[in-house]
């Protein structure tokens, strides 16, 4: 009789519990916290915040072999489906009008990079191997699927913790950018007015995600996945004669995908995998990577300034880094609050979707020789 | 090959191609807006 009691007990996963699982459900509830109170990336937190709390429940093997979250995460993310299809959605959102109406962003968002190579260096010099610093510096990107698209592919180990700072700092963008841009402009520098954006043909925005998939791909094939992907949603976009793919790509399929890459996500963040020094030292990098990227970016626009006549607002170039929109609209909202009547949002727009590009540009790199 | 001296060579490769393609790309734009213009009928022109 005690015999068949103790196998009873024992098979109930509240006698497995360790402290591991009870911290683990307490990261849960805090992103699901955020995610419901604060409004923080409530699209991804939930989902991550939900397969967290489901995978630190004991004796349910879900991230085990032919078990739902392992088959969510397998062909998901090892099979490096879904951020592809995310990016398909993204470029079908996406409107590239302000990088077509003023190029010269592009290369702010080429320099709001970066934060990805100075976390890299920093992840490096505290012991990482040279995969792990490259799938640690790109959070410096703020690109959540580019992000785990390098961390699958360099190291699977880390993605939990890669996946969570990134979209974790993507949602703090608010929170972490203004003071930076604070402390690195004058009051002067944050009024400058800017010209309001020319107009952009159908035909050049026609042009243009095939240009640039065509560009891309070619100077760094490893990027392609994602390159093409989100230029094909772009197409999808502007060619302006298959609204229905353009709709599906934007809604029902980024959707869907966002349930399975949230999910999968979370069902990586077991206590084992996560509570130990490296995946914690990931947050720490995660959050200078993303400092470092805001100041490249104005440094950048502060340094174009001395050079050209037409003066940018340095602020824009703190959207360099690829939270879309969010990094824009900090942009707009310190803009307005130094000048009610100065609109940067639209300018502000250019670097951050080239932060996209760049951010990508800077993947496909890693990807190539951080193997 | 030693780490740092592998790192100095992907920060070097990686930062300049960001900036090359991106540049690449700004200048791609412009050449086909200029092109665009240049064979796009104005108009207001007879």
């Amino acid at each position: 009789m005690s015999d068949t009691l103790f196998s009873f007990i024992n098979s109930m996963g509240l006698y497995h519990l360790t402290v591991g699982n009870l911290i683990m459900w307490v990261i849960a509830f805090g992103l699901m916290f955020l995610a419901i109170r604060k409004g923080f990336e409530p699209l991804l937190l939930i989902p991550i915040g939900f397969g967290i709390f489901i995978v630190n429940l004991p004796l349910t093997h879900l991230m085990e072999n032919h078990n739902i979250l392992h088959i969510f995460y397998h062909y998901g993310l090892e099979w490096e489906l879904i951020p592809p299809i995310i990016f398909l959605g993204l470029g079908a959102m996406t409107d590239f009008g302000p990088v077509i109406a003023n190029p010269k962003t592009l290369l702010l968002g080429a320099a709001a990079q970066f934060g990805v190579y100075i976390a890299f260096f920093f992840a490096l010099s505290v012991g990482f191997t040279i995969p792990e610093a490259c799938s640690i510096g790109i959070i410096g990107g703020a690109d959540g699927p580019t992000t785990i698209f390098t961390t699958v592919a360099l190291a699977p180990h880390l993605l939990g913790a890669t996946a969570v700072a990134a979209y974790s700092y993507m949602a703090l963008v608010p929170v972490i950018q203004p003071p930076i841009i604070r402390a690195l402009t004058t009051k002067k520098e944050r009024l400058i007015r800017m010209k309001q954006l020319r107009p952009v043909s159908k035909r050049q925005k026609i042009i243009f995600p095939l240009v640039t998939c065509g560009l891309v791909c070619l100077f760094v094939p490893a990027s392609a996945a994602l390159m093409a992907m989100f230029m094909l949603g772009n197409f999808f976009r502007e060619s302006g004669v298959v609204e229905r793919l353009s709709g599906a790509a934007q809604n029902e399929l980024m959707n869907i995908v966002t349930i399975f890459l949230g999910i999968a996500v979370g069902g990586t963040m077991s206590a084992e995998a996560f509570l130990n020094p490296k995946a914690l030292m990931v947050f720490g990098m995660g959050l200078v990577a993303f400092s470092f990227s805001t100041i490249g970016g104005l440094l950048l626009a502060k340094l174009m300034n001395v050079f050209s006549k037409e003066k940018i607002n340095p602020m824009i170039g703190a959207a360099g880094v690829s939270a879309v929109p969010m990094a824009a609209r900090v942009v707009q909202k310190m803009g307005t609050d130094e000048d009610p009547r100065n609109f940067l949002l639209m300018h502000a727009m250019g670097p951050n979707v080239a932060g996209v590009i760049g951010t990508v540009v800077a993947a496909g790199i890693f990807l190539t020789m951080g193997q | 090959m030693d780490k740092w001296a592998e790192a100095m060579k992907i920060f070097t490769f990686g930062f300049s191609s960001v900036f090359f393609v991106l540049g690449a790309l700004a200048i791609t734009v412009i050449i086909t807006r200029v092109l665009i213009e240049k064979f796009t009928p104005n108009p207001k022109k007879k």
